[in-house]
């Protein structure tokens, strides 16, 4: 291990300050964002080269990763190497690695295959429940996972682990703490009073994509980069001082992430609520890193569609992302929208059937979505017949 | 447009130049033989009209003069909207495209390939294709015309536009078609017609796309788990081979191991000194038991010695009692044997007296038989002077039963001839009144009678009249002649059965019978007296054995006795039995006796021979004995022996001693065996263990090749990447799929509305037609369906014919109003087009054509029609301006 040099700025003896971060899940596919996926999968490694230069800029000399840094227990031999070498980056940052749920350790597995390529000295793995030296200062506590899924509580083996007095007490565990309400894979619990039996100065958490203080010293860090919607909506890692054994940590949230994964629903009822939603989407804050579900909802006519599918188009554009999901907006049709299409004769029977169809409660809503559907297509197709613009 | 001249050369049979000139606004027609080259000319008007000048379509190569390397050029002169226009164009070779318009060429080349569809309001549906619209409708080639028009794309059109100026824009018709069109243009890319993906299309990609990524994935997650159940079992042969390479187990069996062979080795040895001492005492024993066999052999040999001498003594002192017993035996035996030779004498002669007494009494049965014997010989003896007589009879009586049916068919034979005569003969009827004479033959006739006349007869009516009928000569000598041949053979017949005529060959026939009869009695006789062979060898042999009976007797009153009575002779024979029973008991009582004594006799012989072996037997035995052991060394040697026994024994008991000593200090029993079989368990363990630890080493080393391998193609990567692309692509699928349902919608939909509207949409064309249709099927009407076709015609009867139910002569009518009726549509809405029908009704009769004729003037009205025709005398009545081939 390499020792934090004393003179980076916010280095002080026998305080202890670093860096808890988790779920880096390397190597995640995003194949549902098409061309765009090796950007989202770049992003993650990027996040690491942010954590190791703020780990550098607030003087931090080591960085805990509580689980999760593969997103996979298999991942390829490039996907494997990729965030050990951006580690490597930064010698003067002591990296103390557990495996998670997504990674956990068995003999020739992941873990194995990384020391087999040859670690780095400043990446440290913790593949059993043994006290480790953190510094001079301080004692890490790591509970790396051997299964996918465990019944009890890896954590308890802390509350029994003995350490020199005067040394900080700093555990690391991935898992669901109970009765919290697990937004994680189900299984290894972690008891949430752990940080208070087993003594400890601080307890840093994986498993949860989202920041969360369980308790006075216990954290869950997010991931330092966003992947989902209806999730953490930006990456972050947590900046931890202690000033000494048995001090009250002090957590702060740092952003790493760049991008920003935004999901809501909009309710639409006429063509004048178009502008209002496109005027607020558009005044979200930097849309380039922007990914957003969108769901739309209500009745439009198919004047106003045809300009919101023009306006979705714009977006689209303006954003990283856009998902936009219509399934709960539907198409009815006014007067002037089936004049459009025709006055009279053979469309304008068609459509008028189409409508009624659209209409009709007594079919299915898969039916009568399909006939609103079938009656966008009439009226975009008779309106390019027409010559008119999109 | 109206066509005004067209010239061809080097074009199919034109190989020089050739041109139609004179066309005129109304009916023209083309009458000439076949091979003219009016379909050629009619595809050149097509050609240089609708193909590009530059083309090396086959139907234009087709087109050239076979054997000239000449190109194909044709000129095509119209009017179109009151100007006069020429398009000149040469094809294959020196290639080339002029229009002139009213004499100024207004375009050359491709400029005037475009230009010319222009200006007939045509345009190419592609780069390589071109609709001709109404020109394709209208202009019907050789073969076409009894087809129901099928109108292009431009020909739809084209007549929708003329629908709509008609019944106006409200019925849509036009738009819907476009609709429908893009609609299922935009289906077509999903979906072939059978609606099946289509081959290359997304939908098919999609699925495509989704089955091999399923194939994938499954394969992926195979590879994965298999990757799983290797590391599992690693980690299983890892925790099997620190238990296998465990020091501390293996050196604790090492050392267990050592000790259990030192403890071995000394337990084998002491083994080893037992066996030793073991063999000694055995040794020592033995020399013990054999001096003591030896001792006891000298003792029982003087034992014996004395023993045999006693024995003989006893010997000789039995044989005297027995030699005396065999001398009263032997006198028994020969007073039997006197007695018993007296015994058979006595038999001899009752066995002489009672063969006489046989004898006697097998006469007297004969004598008692020969009464019957001589009673049989006389019956046979009549019997056999009656069977000759009759034997005799018959043969002198010939006449058998085949003469008498011979007889009859002679005296049928006759009376046929004499009917048959009769029959041929002349018929004479006489009806004799009361009172009048009238005979035939001096027969009296009474009333009327009739009768053949077979031979002359006299007829007489009373005195005065004498009628003399005579049949004809040939008749006459007919019927004698076959009479006499019939006469010849009866007295053959009488002659050879020796009567005089018929009834007495019955007669002889008669007397015959009886005989047969008589003989057949006889036969019954003779089988009554159940004769074997012939009657005279029975009565031979019955004469030979009452002669024999007869002379045994005279041989037995020979001597002068009477013969005895058979009483007598019985009772004698009951005598001699009863003493032959007597001399049976008293012989049976001497046998016994005998066979007693002998038995006796062989007992006595028996028991002297066997003292007497006995004797000899104890004398051989004694002197050997007395050989080995003489009486006068008898005692010493009996001394030495024991004496060298005791010594032995003392030497004995001494290897006894030590060995019980060292058996109390040996193992116990099964020591060795258990500590043998330990000490190879424990090896066999220690050597299992090493052997379990390379194998467990050697599995995990390819395990983990196995899994380095595997781990390094990132499957769980890939697995998870696949997963989440296969999610993408079912949603892929999915949302191409609900378009193709959205746009399957819509086109049902449009489709449904248009069908709706179809009665609508087609009045324009019926209202063009009724007066054509009229012009040939007076108050027809005609059911038009999709695209303008035909479906059915209805006329007198309350059904409609369908189309393809017609003959092929109306349709091919129906077919041609049809189309003259939509040029007649396109015509009244300004864009005229002519009419030209290649080779057509070649299917209608005389009247139905004259009808067709009226139609196709009615159309001539309003348009250039041109007719070519082979047939010139049937379209002579056509009328319009006739064209010729210059």
């Amino acid at each position: 291990m390499v020792a934090v040099d004393p003179r980076c700025r916010g280095f002080h003896a026998a305080s202890m300050r670093f860096i808890h971060t988790a779920d880096w899940q390397i190597g995640k596919p995003f194949r549902n964002f098409g061309e765009k996926e090796s950007v989202l999968r770049q992003a993650r490694l990027s996040a690491i080269e942010t954590i190791g230069r703020l780990a550098l800029a607030e003087g931090a000399g080591h960085v805990l990763v509580a689980g999760d840094l593969y997103d996979n227990d298999a991942p390829a031999p490039k996907t494997l190497l990729e965030p050990v070498e951006r580690m490597r980056g930064f010698p003067a940052v002591s990296w103390h690695v557990i495996p998670g749920n997504h990674d956990y350790h068995r003999g020739n597995g992941l873990w194995d295959r990384a020391r087999a390529l040859g670690l780095p000295e400043n990446v440290r793995l913790h593949l059993t429940p043994e006290v480790a030296s953190l510094g001079d200062d301080a004692v890490l506590l790591p509970a790396p996972l051997r299964r996918k899924s465990e019944v009890n509580d890896l954590t308890e083996w802390m509350d029994r682990a003995e350490s020199a007095a005067g040394k900080m007490r700093i555990g690391l565990a991935h898992g669901s703490v109970t009765g919290f309400g697990g937004e994680g894979d189900t299984g290894n619990p972690i008891a949430p009073d752990r940080a208070r039996r087993a003594r400890l100065d601080y307890l840093g958490l994986g498993d949860w994509h989202r920041t969360l203080q369980i308790g006075p010293a216990t954290w869950y860090a997010g991931t330092p980069e966003a992947d989902r919607f209806n999730s953490q909506e930006v990456g972050e890692v947590l900046l931890v001082d202690i000033a000494g054994p048995g001090a009250p940590p002090v957590v702060t949230r740092r952003r790493t992430g760049a991008f920003r994964w935004l999901a809501q629903t909009e309710e639409l009822a006429s063509a004048a609520d178009l502008d209002g939603l496109e005027a607020r989407l558009r005044a979200l804050p930097d849309l380039p890193g922007l990914l957003m579900r969108l769901g739309l909802k209500g009745t439009l006519d198919l004047t106003a569609r045809s300009d919101l599918e023009r306006r979705l188009s714009g977006l689209e554009a303006a954003m990283f992302w856009l998902e936009a999901d219509l399934e709960q907006l539907h198409a009815r049709p006014t007067l002037a929208d089936l004049e459009k299409i025709d006055f009279d004769g053979v469309l304008r029977e068609a459509a008028e059937k189409l409508k009624q169809q659209a209409e009709n409660a007594a079919l299915g809503p898969v039916e009568r979505r399909r006939a609103g559907e079938a009656l966008v297509q009439l009226y975009l197709l008779t309106r390019d017949s027409r010559g008119e613009a999109a | 447009m109206k066509l005004l001249h067209v010239s061809v050369e080097g074009c199919g049979r034109f190989g020089t130049p050739a041109r139609i000139e004179g066309f005129a606004p109304g009916v023209n027609i083309l009458a000439a033989r076949n091979e003219a080259g009016k379909s050629t000319l009619f595809r050149a008007i097509r050609t240089c009209l609708f193909e590009r000048h530059s083309s090396t379509a086959r139907d234009i190569a087709a087109l050239a003069t076979d054997g000239l390397l000449l190109p194909v050029v044709i000129k095509v002169g119209f009017e179109h909207d009151g100007r006069r226009y020429e398009i000149a164009k040469s094809f294959l070779k020196s290639k080339s495209a002029s229009l002139w318009r009213d004499g100024v060429e207004i375009a050359r080349n491709a400029a005037a390939d475009e230009k010319v569809w222009d200006v007939l309001g045509i345009a190419p549906k592609s780069a390589r294709g071109l609709d001709e619209a109404a020109y394709g409708l209208l202009w019907v080639a050789q073969g076409k015309s009894f087809l129901t028009p099928e109108p292009s794309e431009g020909a739809r059109s084209a007549l929708n536009e003329v629908i709509q100026q008609e019944v106006g824009t409200l019925v849509g018709g036009e738009r819907a078609r476009q609709l429908l069109g893009t609609v299922k243009e935009e289906l077509g890319r999903f979906l072939t017609d059978s609606g099946k993906p289509k081959t290359g299309g997304p939908l098919h990609a999609a699925i495509e796309a989704n089955a091999g990524l399923t194939a994938e994935r499954l394969d992926v997650e195979e590879r994965l788990a298999a990757l799983n159940a290797r590391l599992d079992d690693l980690a299983k042969l890892r925790a099997d081979y620190r238990a296998a390479s465990d020091a501390a187990t293996a050196q604790d069996m090492k050392a267990d191991l050592e000790e259990t062979r030192q403890k071995l080795d000394a337990a084998e040895k002491a083994g080893e000194e037992l066996k030793r001492l073991a063999a000694d005492e055995r040794q020592a024993n033995d020399l013990v038991r054999s001096q003591e066999e030896k001792c006891q052999e000298l003792k029982r040999r003087a034992e014996a010695i004395d023993g045999q001498r006693a024995s003989l003594k006893d010997l000789l002192a039995g044989l005297a009692p027995i030699d005396q017993d065999m001398a009263v035996v032997t006198a028994a035996l020969k007073d039997l044997g006197a007695r018993k030779a007296a015994l058979e004498a006595g038999a001899d002669a009752l066995d002489r007296e009672e063969r006489d007494l046989a004898r006697l009494a097998n006469l007297a049965a004969k004598l008692a038989q020969r009464a019957a014997l001589a009673s049989r010989l006389e019956q046979l003896e009549a019997l056999r002077s009656r069977t000759a007589a009759n034997d005799a009879a018959l043969k002198s009586a010939r006449v058998d039963e085949a003469a008498l049916k011979s007889l009859e068919a002679l005296e049928q034979d006759e009376s046929k001839l004499r009917a048959r005569l009769e029959a041929g003969a002349p018929r004479i009827s006489i009806e004799a009144r009361p009172g009048a004479d009238v005979r035939i033959d001096g027969a009296p006739v009474t009333g009327a009678t009739a009768r053949s006349i077979t031979e002359t007869v006299a007829i007489t009516v009373g005195s005065d009249v004498a009628i003399s009928v005579t049949p004809p000569q040939t008749t006459r000598d007919a019927a004698e002649k076959a009479l006499a041949l019939h006469r010849d053979r009866l007295k053959a017949l009488l002659s050879s059965c020796g009567a005089a005529d018929a009834a007495d060959l019955r007669r002889l026939r008669a007397e015959r019978a009886a005989l047969e009869e008589q003989a057949r009695e006889l036969r019954a006789e003779r089988a009554a007296l159940a004769v074997k062979d012939s009657a005279s060898a029975e009565i031979e042999r019955l004469q030979a054995a009452i002669g024999d009976i007869d002379a045994e007797a005279a041989r037995s009153t020979s001597d002068g006795q009477p013969m005895p009575a058979a009483a007598e002779i019985e009772s004698r024979k009951h005598q001699a039995a009863a003493r032959r029973g007597e001399l049976h008991a008293l012989r049976s009582g001497l046998e016994a006796q005998a066979d007693a004594r002998k038995e006796a006799e062989t007992r006595l012989i028996k028991s002297r021979a066997r003292l007497q072996g006995q004797t000899e037997a104890l004398h051989a035995q004694l002197a050997s004995e007395i050989a080995l052991l003489p009486d006068e060394t008898r005692a010493a040697r009996i001394a030495a022996s024991e004496a060298d026994l005791a010594a032995r024994r003392d030497a004995h008991r001494i290897k006894v001693a030590l060995l019980a000593g060292r058996q109390a200090q040996a193992p116990e029993e099964g020591e060795i065996e258990r500590l043998r079989a330990r000490a190879a368990r424990l090896a066999s363990a220690i050597e299992g263990q090493q052997k379990r630890a390379e194998e467990l080493r050697g599995a995990i080393a390819r395990l983990e090749g196995e899994v380095q391998v595997a781990g390094g193609d990132g499957l769980g990567e890939r697995a998870a990447s696949l997963k989440l692309q296969q999610e993408m692509a079912l949603a892929g699928q999915a949302r191409i799929a609900e378009r193709v349902e959205v746009l399957k919608l819509l086109r049902r939909t449009v489709d449904d509305c248009y069908a709706e509207r179809r009665e609508q949409l087609s009045a324009p064309l019926r209202r063009h037609l009724k007066p054509f249709l009229h012009d040939v099927f007076p108050k027809a009407d005609i059911e038009l369906g999709e695209n303008y076709e035909i479906a059915a015609l209805s006329r007198s009867g309350p059904a409609a014919e369908l189309f393809g139910r017609l003959s092929l002569g109306t349709q091919e009518q129906v077919a041609v109003l049809v189309r003259l009726a939509m040029g007649a549509m396109i015509c009244e809405r300004g864009a005229e087009v002519p009419v030209i029908l290649d080779d057509a009704l070649v299917f209608s009769d005389d009247a139905r054509i004259e009808q067709m004729f009226d139609a196709i003037n009615r159309a001539g009205k309003n348009q250039q029609v041109i007719v070519l025709t082979c047939r010139a005398r049937s379209f002579t009545s056509l009328g319009g301006r006739q064209l010729r081939i210059l």
